[in-house]
């Protein structure tokens, strides 16, 4: 998927740290996917190891994608979504937030720590804050090192 | 509850409490009652609606089996129309099934008379059978029977819970010598109407009564802390939860038997999550080959993430198991953790807001 943002390998840093790790960002397309096209624009880079995902909003993001996401292997979640009051379809974005409320518990009772899903609220002219946002969830996830999850032969 | 009368019952309990329900019908304070009953050649007690006074001494209102969770049924009906009052015969974790299936709007409280049965236990269905045909007064027998009562479902020798919740009407059988008498405890409200068609008189509640829950739960209660921290430690790691699921069949029982998961059909058998050839394809050369059918990991979790808030603890996900999996004690491990979470209790009361309908812009995220 074309992000609109240079990745850092073609501009050329050292990530070689971080090359094992994955992080799938979950954004709505209104405002955090925007803010990444301003990002973009300003060329403000942010971690190799995050690939985004555009959603049409938070609201759509249900449990089962965040789920597919730890069992296929990812080692963080990264979902970003419009300001309350801000979204596109009124709610959605509160719906997002309950339902992280309410999945994190399952998360960290089968060993997934809540810190490897993080929501954010990042509006479209926010291009800086998605870039130190998603920096310091990869910091956290390279902290964490790989998730539980990963590789595993699931039944 | 407030107030408590003490019925006599010469020996058959289940036979009194089924008279008390005739005479609900013949005062017409309900037009019919549910209760589970087993009509010969059946043995198993199953939810029957009778509406004939006359036909309620074939039921079993006491029988220490429920072979699916009332609840399902007890909702079903419930919609139905609004004149016809229903008196229903449930088990404590069928009351607070049927207050999560009301808040999901798949349930009306108000034509209903809930009439709590205060529960020890329930056998399986097949060991039901099976000791059925030893003891013909299985269900006055295991109430005084220590040896029976150890029998009973796996889920239920931990549960806590088993005092009915949110009923106008309690069958008390806790510190009571069921051949002598059993209890009735009700409020103001429906309760009371129910209890003077009945013309219960209020009296002193026996102190042995306390005792005897307070026993029980304490037994109950280490129990679970034993269960409960074993499945923690277990489901905690990715080898450990697979370690419980690895012969998962994939036949969805578990699903259709939860009284709480209400949908017609579940999003896991949705065609459009089903995986095809293409991404089985990937994964079997990442993994070594990949096991059909696939995804049983992202169902349970799914499930669990759907609705562990309103897992009521019922245990039957474990009873129809047909490989023994105790899905039972995963989802209320996760549900504990989840209900503490969410400030939120399965069952507790029918004004408490499901949290994932709760949508404030108050908080952060
Ligand atoms: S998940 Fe199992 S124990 Fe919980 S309500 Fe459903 S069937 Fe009962
Ligand atoms: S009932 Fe048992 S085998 Fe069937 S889907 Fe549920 S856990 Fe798997
Ligand atoms: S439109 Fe952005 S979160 Fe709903």
């Amino acid at each position: 998927m074309n992000t609109g943002i240079s990745r850092p390998e073609e501009a050329g840093t050292d990530n070689s740290r971080h090359k094992e790790l994955d992080v799938l960002a979950l954004v709505c397309n209104w405002c955090t996917y925007t803010a990444a096209d301003l990002a973009g624009v300003t060329r403000l880079h942010y971690p190799a190891q995050v690939r985004l995902i555009r959603f049409m909003c938070t609201g759509m993001i249900d449990m089962r994608y965040i789920l597919s996401c730890f069992l296929d292997g990812a080692d963080g979640v990264f979902i970003g979504g419009c300001h309350p009051g801000d979204c596109h379809y009124l709610t959605g974005n509160l719906k997002a937030r309950v339902r992280i409320k309410g999945i994190r518990p399952v998360l960290e009772s089968v060993g997934i720590p809540p810190q490897r899903l993080r929501l954010e609220w990042i509006g479209a002219s926010e291009g800086k804050k998605l870039q130190e946002d998603l920096t310091s969830f990869a910091r956290v996830i390279e902290q964490l090192g790989p998730s539980d999850y990963k590789g595993m032969n699931l039944v | 509850m407030h107030n408590f009368s003490l019925i006599e019952t010469r020996g058959d309990a289940g036979k009194a409490v089924s008279m008390l329900l005739a005479r609900l019908l013949e005062q017409n304070m309900v037009q019919a009652v549910i209760v589970p009953a087993a009509v010969p050649p059946s043995v198993l007690p199953m939810t029957r609606l009778l509406n004939n006074p006359a036909d309620l001494d074939q039921t079993s209102p006491l029988a220490p089996v429920a072979g699916v969770s009332a609840a399902t049924q007890a909702a079903k009906i419930s919609r139905g129309p609004q004149e016809i009052k229903i008196a229903a015969v449930l088990r404590p974790c069928e009351i607070r099934a049927l207050v999560e299936l009301h808040k999901l709007n798949q349930a009306q409280l108000d034509n209903l008379l809930v009439i709590g049965l205060e529960c020890p236990g329930r056998l399986e269905n097949q060991d039901y059978i099976d000791l059925q045909d030893q003891n013909q007064d299985l269900d006055q027998r295991f109430y005084r029977d220590e040896d029976l009562q150890s029998r009973i479902a796996i889920t239920c020798r931990s549960c806590i819970d088993f005092l009915p919740e949110n009923a106008h009407l309690n069958i008390c059988v806790l510190g009571l010598d069921l051949d002598q008498q059993a209890g009735i405890a009700w409020d103001e409200g429906p309760g009371a109407d129910a209890a003077r068609a009945l013309e219960l008189k209020p009296g002193q509640e026996p102190g042995e009564r306390g005792r005897a829950v307070d026993s029980l739960r304490s037994q109950r209660e280490s129990a679970r802390e034993e269960v409960m921290s074993r499945s923690r430690e277990t489901i905690s790691s990715s080898s450990g939860l697979q370690s419980m699921i690895a012969h998962c069949l994939g036949c969805f029982n578990c699903q259709r038997a939860c009284p709480v998961c209400f949908c017609r059909e579940c999003v896991c058998s949705r065609e459009a999550f089903e995986q095809n050839l293409e991404m089985l394809h990937t994964r079997a050369g990442r993994t070594g080959g990949i096991r059909l059918p696939a995804g049983m990991t992202m169902f349970h979790l799914t499930r669990l993430a759907h609705m562990a808030h309103a897992c009521v603890g019922c245990g039957q996900c474990s009873s129809v198991c047909p490989i023994h999996i105790p899905v039972a004690d995963i989802f209320r491990t996760v549900a504990a953790a989840t209900q503490k979470e969410l400030d939120y209790k399965a069952g507790r009361s029918p004004e408490e807001p499901i949290p994932h309908l709760n949508f404030s812009t108050e908080g952060d995220q």
